[in-house]
């Protein structure tokens, strides 16, 4: 089960991308500037254009990693009908992600650096998210702390519907994580909103 | 100008500045710092005002530093001004940014919009849908701008694999995909060759004249205003040193006249105050006439007495030295301020 635990957090992780270094990026080389000028938001612009190679990504990692998980240790026994579930999930996962990231990379509108948020998201998601193994492993202090944070439910908490699915968990999880995708949204709209007034385009 | 066309562009008492972190030394002081930043600030617009009207061709000059693109960045929504108001096109573009933008085109020759591996015609069609372009407008419309900037057989290929100045003649289009009422171009002619910059400038005051879009441009090339614009703002330190068509500049400032002569005689001209001799031979004589010290009139009438002209041609001059001119007569008006303040 670890296996295939491993096989759905790391197609969540390292499908999206570094939103954080790419934002930071667009602040401090003054690409933003095109983006600024259009009539749309930003972010919805930024998360739609992402979304599509995300979820292409998504497609693939899994697929090529669950062929490996299936030769090493098997095929993961799933039911069908749970699957359309589960991928729900998974969206949710990859939008919290999303989400998470984009409100760090908006601090680079003040701290114009980028490179430092993303190596301690990085950690952060690596640990508490349960990229690198389930949060059932840490001490019970460890795990509880964690599993209040939205972290796990962008990773963890998709990949244990997938390895272990049961309908009010689905429930519980989907709800969590639709709150915690409003909350970091709403503050990443607000930051922006605020942080905006700072852009200062650079190189003409 | 244009008095009796209606009023595009209002910018009044516009001021931006930006402020640096000064960076501090050790690992005390920047962890210090990233705490309590200290900022210096330096002015990049000074309390400037101007309108612009419908239709017109406005130039903005200036060195690196100016204001120019700062100012520009600030009329097309993307900075915000730390006081004075702006409105373009009815609309404020800080407040009504995302309703602006479908008013307004922008190109800053620096910062490309066309995505990089994609085909031009993919970005067209991904902007006719940001701008939400009917269908069949869309169709209509590209078809249309990609006959006029000569790029059909280009639009196919991925952008990386196009010239610079097809890339721009691409970039054109892109802007003008929704029918903008004002086209911004910050230094929209870099890195061009003349022969592109020629028919890119071409173009502009070719859409300027059909669609009647207003033009706002920056350049270091003056070249470029000089043939595009019918009104110059020069800008310098932040603060507009002159606003008026290009004729009234040269009527100021180009006080001095280059005259080339050639003779069947040999030539008799001599320096006098008022004339400086640039280059002479036997048959031929290069000078600069200052008609402030010097009556033009007078001068070629005495000339033509004592020489038998076989050609002539007579400039105005270049008007990079105008500027320049206009640059040294403002520092000497804040010198003299100084002086008087202190």
């Amino acid at each position: 089960m670890m296996i295939w635990y491993l096989v759905l957090t790391e197609s969540i992780v390292t499908s999206q991308g570094k939103i954080i270094i790419e934002i930071g990026k667009e602040v401090i080389n003054g690409d933003i500037a095109n983006y600024l000028n259009k009539p749309y938001h930003y972010l919805f612009y930024k998360y739609s254009s992402t979304i599509g190679s995300t979820i292409a990504n998504f497609s693939l990692t899994l697929l090529i990693t669950g062929l490996v998980a299936t030769l090493l240790v098997g095929p993961i026994t799933i039911n069908p009908l749970n699957i359309p579930l589960i991928l729900i999930s998974c969206l949710l996962g990859i939008t919290l992600h999303f989400s998470m990231m984009a409100t760090l990379g908006i601090f680079t509108l003040w701290i114009e650096d980028s490179r430092s948020l993303d190596f301690l998201y990085q950690k952060l998601i690596f640990v508490a998210g349960g990229m690198l193994a389930p949060l059932d492993i840490f001490p019970t202090w460890f795990a509880n702390i964690t599993l209040i944070l939205p972290f796990s439910y962008a990773v963890y908490a998709p990949a244990m519907l997938f390895v272990n699915f049961n309908i009010e968990r689905f429930v519980e999880t989907i709800l969590i994580q639709i709150f915690w995708i409003i909350i970091t949204s709403s503050i990443a709209l607000i930051l922006f909103k605020f942080l905006l007034r700072r852009v200062s385009i650079n190189g003409g | 100008m244009h008095k009796n066309k209606e009023t595009i562009i209002s910018v009044k008492n516009l001021s931006k500045s930006f402020r640096l972190k000064i960076p501090s030394k050790g690992l005390k002081n920047n962890i210090h710092s990233f705490f309590f930043p200290k900022f210096s600030s330096i002015n990049a617009v000074n309390n400037i005002s101007f309108e612009i009207k419908k239709g017109e061709l406005v130039g903005f000059i200036g060195p690196n530093g100016a204001g120019k693109s700062t100012t520009l960045k600030m009329l097309s929504g993307i900075l915000f001004p730390d006081s004075g108001e702006i409105t373009v096109s009815g609309l404020s573009p800080q407040k009504d940014r995302k309703k602006l933008a479908y008013k307004i085109g922008t190109i800053f020759g620096q910062k490309p919009q066309l995505w990089f591996h994609l085909p031009a015609i993919d970005t067209f069609e991904l902007f006719s849908k940001i701008y939400e372009i009917d269908e069949k407008e869309y169709k209509k419309r590209v078809n249309y701008l990609i006959k006029k900037f000569e790029i059909s057989d280009v639009v196919q290929q991925p952008v990386r694999k196009l010239s610079l100045g097809q890339r721009m003649r691409c970039e054109f289009v892109l802007a003008l995909l929704h029918n903008p009422e004002v086209l911004f171009l910050d230094e929209p002619t870099i890195g061009l060759d003349i022969t592109i910059k020629k028919t890119i400038r071409a173009l502009i005051k070719k859409i300027n004249q059909e669609e009647g879009v207003t033009v706002i441009l920056t350049s270091h090339d003056m070249d470029d205003v000089e043939t595009i614009c019918n009104r110059v703002i020069v800008i310098n330190n932040g603060e507009i040193i002159y606003d008026d068509t290009l004729e009234k500049i040269k009527e100021h400032y180009g006080d001095k006249k280059i005259i080339r002569i050639e003779t069947n005689n040999p030539i008799v001209f001599k320096e006098r105050k008022g004339i400086k001799i640039l280059k002479q031979n036997t048959h031929e004589v290069e000078a600069t006439i200052d008609t402030t010290k010097i009556d033009f009139n007078k001068i070629t009438e005495e000339f033509l007495k004592k020489n038998s002209l076989s050609d002539v041609t007579i400039e105005e001059p270049p008007i990079e030295d105008i500027i320049e001119k206009i640059y040294k007569k403002k520092k000497k008006i804040n010198k003299k301020l100084e002086k008087v303040t202190q």
